[in-house]
């Protein structure tokens, strides 16, 4: 990791060489100070988020199988190769252990992946989280790294120096005059709803206990017995002291 | 196309550069990188890759697993004694909706079998929440039956020692795929004594082979559940469902709806008409589960019925149901079921007759020729007025081969019924049997004029003038039935098959997923397409689809016959033994006999011929059924050429060729197969002869063209110079090949059904 952290100094150093250049060093500092506030989102189906929440249930644990399944079946995975390949790139020997989030300043994260936006306690997932500079597919594509070499150092960051990466990646985006709100849409792009829209990847080592639910917001569910599922979710969220909203 | 579906996330992603996520009632999503897929689906553990050959069929399998993964997890909130009272009445009317697809009944018992419920249910209050829902309390109800046996079952698994494997793991993914493959649920039935668990364990030992360490963890775990291997019976006689629990509860349902009308001295306001609809929806979902093969669900829901019709009914009106729900049974193939529906009207002492041509019928259907004569005759003694009993009398005439006098018999109930519109397509199908081509066109547009809204009589003239090889009249034909008769469906596939004939098959692939998507119930249409695709050589697809087709209707008999037969075709002789080996054990309906010739063709194929030859002469000695005897008949002297006894086989051919009534096509066949066995017992001259003669014609003729042309170049028959010894090694097995294929019994008719529901 030495050679990570003073990858990202010598980035971070850059960033700040460019702002000043630019004028806009005050709102860069603004930006890394809002940045040090800032959540993981995990966005979750909505069978997803139950089963979650019912992972210490009995019923759900000996009958369903989202729950239940320890051991996966033998299945045709061919067509998800590409993903696991770059991730074990990034992440090699433990990206199989990891859960992802989006780095996020409001509580929207990326809808794409699920309408259910999960934000987490920050002090239930500081110890074992750290950051990465984006969808280890696209860094790979980017930087041209191969199956097998090593990616290079400088893009990611543990969880308390998250605002060192956020700046050293984002800092030509930060423009004279910005404030505080506008800096969710520098952090996350503004098209959630887009595959392709450009945020920073929150790794967490180990499985997610629900307890770590702050808040969960998401859609009515129109089809009837997700709207029960949802109530459901909602009397589990308040029984943890977690928030939701609807919409 | 391929795509990747999941119950769980509710959605499918179409792979391929023009793919899409397609979610249950939402809109499309566009495409979606295939390395993002993974985190789309993030999280789903019933993640299936499948080849569709639509987006209908795409969008109802993603429905039919969402709605099983949501039925799951409503019983389970239902059956949760934390869940609060406001909550749970929602969770019961969620759940009886999602019911409404057989399939998530399937899956709930699947998973809910897996292990006894924790004492912490409260089934009391459980039992009260589902009370005025029908399938949800037959469901809950059979699962608080069953703990007893559930929990026999789950012991004995846990009992497997892990340390008989390699891995820590090998055991929980038995487990999981166990579950997921129904076989807690098929192992309990066994001890219910409704199903031989021998076969259970057969079926699952193919069904994990695929899993480290399955076989060592099935056989410990149902060892003391299996009993000594038996022989298959052979034509056993009627018998009724062993479950002697189910079958009191029934008769008690009977009695106590009996003594409940008893009592009351007229019909209560609340047995008005009003009721009728809610009774023909019950069923048509009591139908829905037999033709899914649910045998107990139905029970359940027909308990139900009976005792609410018990309390606001008539006697009569309980017939009624007990009638069409035999009736419903029958079609669907479970003749036992049947006869129960029939013994419990008997029991109520009024079997009217439309219950008794049920009964006759059923006979009928099970080959019991004579005993089907006598039923028929003595309902039309009993009720002369009836009009099914002579058509049907006649039908079954037909079937034995007795054309004349179903010809008479025919004309009989004309004259006497002029109203019946039965009996004159049923006469003219008869003609057609018969070869009298003309007369029967004329007979169906006479019928036609008659009974403009008759829709079979314009669909087998159709189907007539494909027969006659007049293609395009038969296609503007069927366009015309199907514009006059929406609801049609025989027509569609007719039509289908029609452009299949003519070797259209991306018309016809289109044809038969458009009556798919019309008519989702129907079984002939997804089994016509994966033969289409097996004509195509898109093998992968076919046996695809024809797996699809088998878990959708668990009793149609065709679809594993199709797949049996393929698999037979490349010489995969095991798990061609594995499919038919039910179908083979029982040896009751029409379908049995013709998986029973599958098997003998296939193992033929393999080189086993004296096996072979045993089973094809089992069919020839107890086969009632005529057209199936019939091949058997024709596979014998195939087998026999195999044994190197060709003069016998001609001489056995000969006599096959010379049977009057034999379709066209079959006839052609016969003859080619004669030329074979004389060429090989070198009676070179009347091999030649034969196959200048042979007419070559209909559906099969490119095949039968191949087979004269690979006779004729293998003995020299025009030449006079046989083949070399390895072009001859090779003609012979094309040779062998095209035997295979061309001596393969029917396996569905397009014919338009003269047979009128009881």
């Amino acid at each position: 990791m030495p050679d990570e952290a003073a990858a990202l100094e010598v980035r971070l150093a850059v960033a700040h060489a460019s702002a000043r250049a630019r004028g806009v060093e005050a709102e860069l500092k603004s930006f890394s100070s809002s940045v040090n506030s800032s959540k993981a989102i995990m966005n979750r189906r909505l069978d997803i988020l139950q089963s979650w929440l019912n992972s210490n249930n009995p019923l759900f644990i000996t009958f369903h199988q989202q729950v239940r399944s320890g051991a996966r079946l033998p299945e045709d995975t061919r067509w998800d190769q590409q993903r696991t390949s770059a991730e074990n790139t990034i992440s090699p020997n433990f990206y199989s252990q990891l859960s992802l989030a989006a780095l996020s300043l409001d509580s929207l994260g990326m809808s794409y992946y699920g309408p259910y936006c999960v934000v987490l306690k920050n002090d239930l997932i500081a110890h074992r989280a750290s950051v990465f500079e984006e969808n280890p597919f696209e860094f790979n594509r980017k930087h041209a790294i191969i199956s097998g070499q090593m990616p290079p150092a400088g893009y990611r960051a543990p969880w308390i120096h998250r605002d060192k990466l956020a700046v050293s990646k984002l800092a030509a985006k930060v423009s004279s005059g910005m404030s505080d709100s506008d800096f969710p849409n520098v952090l996350i792009e503004p098209r959630r709803d887009q595959w392709d829209c450009d945020f920073i990847e929150v790794h967490m080592y180990g499985p997610i206990h629900h307890a770590a639910i702050e808040h969960v917001s998401g859609p009515i569910p129109r089809a009837r017995a997700d709207r029960a599922i949802w109530n459901q979710v909602k009397r589990k969220l308040k029984d943890i002291d977690a928030n939701w909203d609807e919409y | 196309m391929d795509a990747l579906i999941s119950g769980q996330a509710g959605a499918a992603a179409i792979l391929g550069r023009d793919g899409q996520i397609r979610r249950v009632g939402e809109a499309p999503l566009p495409h979606l990188p295939q390395h993002l897929l993974g985190r789309f689906f993030a999280g789903s553990t019933d993640i299936q890759r499948r080849a569709v050959a639509s987006i209908y069929e795409l969008d109802a399998i993603t429905q039919r697993a969402w709605s099983s993964d949501r039925a799951l997890r409503m019983f389970l909130m239902l059956i949760d004694p934390s869940e609060p009272e406001d909550a749970v009445d929602e969770y019961a009317a969620c759940l009886e909706e999602l019911l409404a697809e057989p399939e998530a009944e399937v899956f709930v018992r699947k998973n809910m079998y897996s292990k006894p419920l924790p004492a912490s249910v409260d089934t009391v209050r459980t039992a009260a929440i589902v009370k005025g829902h029908a399938k949800s309390s037959g469901l809950f109800e059979r699962l608080i039956r069953d703990q007893s046996r559930i929990a026999q079952v789950r012991n004995s698994f846990d009992a497997v020692s892990p340390e008989l494997l390699d891995e820590p793991k090998s055991k929980s993914m038995v487990l999981e795929a166990a579950i997921m493959n129904g076989a807690f649920v098929d192992l309990v039935d066994a001890l219910r004594g409704n199903a031989d668990v021998n076969l259970i364990v057969l079926k699952l030992l193919a069904q994990l082979r695929h899993v480290r360490g399955s076989r060592e963890v099935v056989e410990r775990w149902t060892s003391e559940m299996r009993k000594p291997a038996s022989t298959p019976t052979l034509v056993p006689e009627l018998a009724e469902e062993s479950d002697p629990l189910d079958e009191s509860r029934f008769v008690a349902v009977l009695d106590q709806a009996l003594a409940n009308i008893q009592q009351r001295k007229r019909r209560s306001k609340g047995g008005s008409s009003a009721d009728l609809a809610g009774i023909k929806r019950e069923i048509s979902w009591i139908g829905a589960r037999l033709k899914s093969g649910d045998t107990v669900g139905a029970e359940q829901a027909l308990g139900t019925l009976i005792e609410r019709q018990g309390r606001r009914s008539r006697m009569e009106d309980i017939v009624k149901t007990l009638t069409a729900v035999a009736d419903l049974a029958r079609d669907a193939k479970l003749f036992d079921f049947t006869l129960r529906m029939i013994a419990g009207i008997e029991r109520i002492g009024s079997l009217d007759s439309a219950a008794a041509n049920v009964r006759a019928e059923t006979l009928r259907d099970l080959g019991r020729y004579e005993e089907a004569l006598a039923a028929f005759e003595d309902t039309m003694r009993r009720y002369p007025s009836d009009e099914v009993a002579p058509t049907a009398r006649a039908e079954t005439l037909r079937e034995l081969g007795r054309y004349e006098e179903a010809l008479a018999a025919f004309e009989d109930t004309m004259r006497r019924f002029p109203q019946d519109e039965v009996a004159p397509n049923a006469s003219a199908e008869t003609l057609r049997d018969l070869g009298r081509y003309q007369e029967a066109l004329a007979a169906f547009e006479d019928t036609m004029r008659r009974f403009p809204q008759n829709e079979v009589a314009p669909t087998a003239r159709a189907e007539t003038l494909r027969e006659l090889g007049r293609y395009e009249g038969a296609l503007a034909a069927f366009e015309d039935t199907m514009r006059r008769f929406p609801q049609n469906e025989v027509a569609r596939n007719a039509r289908a098959e029609t452009l299949r004939d003519l070797g259209r098959y991306e018309e016809a692939l289109a044809a038969f997923e458009d009556t798919m998507r019309r008519f989702p119930q129907n079984e002939v249409a997804p089994n016509a397409r994966a033969e289409t695709l097996l004509d195509l050589g898109r093998y992968e697809e076919a046996l695809a689809a024809l797996e699809d087709t088998m878990r959708r209707f668990p009793y149609d008999e065709v679809a594993p016959n199709v797949y049996a037969h393929f698999l037979g075709s490349r010489g995969t002789i095991a798990k061609v033994e594995e499919l038919l080996a039910p179908a083979v054990a029982r040896l009751r309906t029409k379908g049995d006999w013709v998986a029973a010739h599958i098997l003998a063709m296939a193992r033929l194929r393999a080189g086993r011929v004296d096996e072979a030859l045993a089973d094809i002469e089992r069919g020839v000695k107890y086969c009632t059924y005529r057209e199936q005897h019939r091949y058997f008949e024709t596979a014998r002297p195939l087998a026999l050429l195999a044994k190197r006894q060709a003069a016998e086989a001609a001489r056995q051919l000969e006599n096959l060729a010379a049977i009057s009534s034999l379709p066209r096509e079959e006839k052609t066949n016969i003859v080619l197969f004669q030329a074979h066995a004389l060429a090989e017992a070198g009676e070179f001259h009347r091999a030649r002869n034969i196959v200048e003669s042979a007419q070559i014609v209909d559906f099969a003729a490119a095949r039968q063209r191949k087979l004269a042309e690979a006779i004729t170049e293998r003995y020299g028959l025009v030449s006079g110079v046989p083949a070399s010894a390895g072009r001859a090694e090779e003609l012979s097995g094309t040779i062998s090949m095209l035997e295979f294929d061309l001596v393969r019994p029917k396996l569905w008719t397009f014919r338009a059904s003269a047979v009128r529901a009881a």
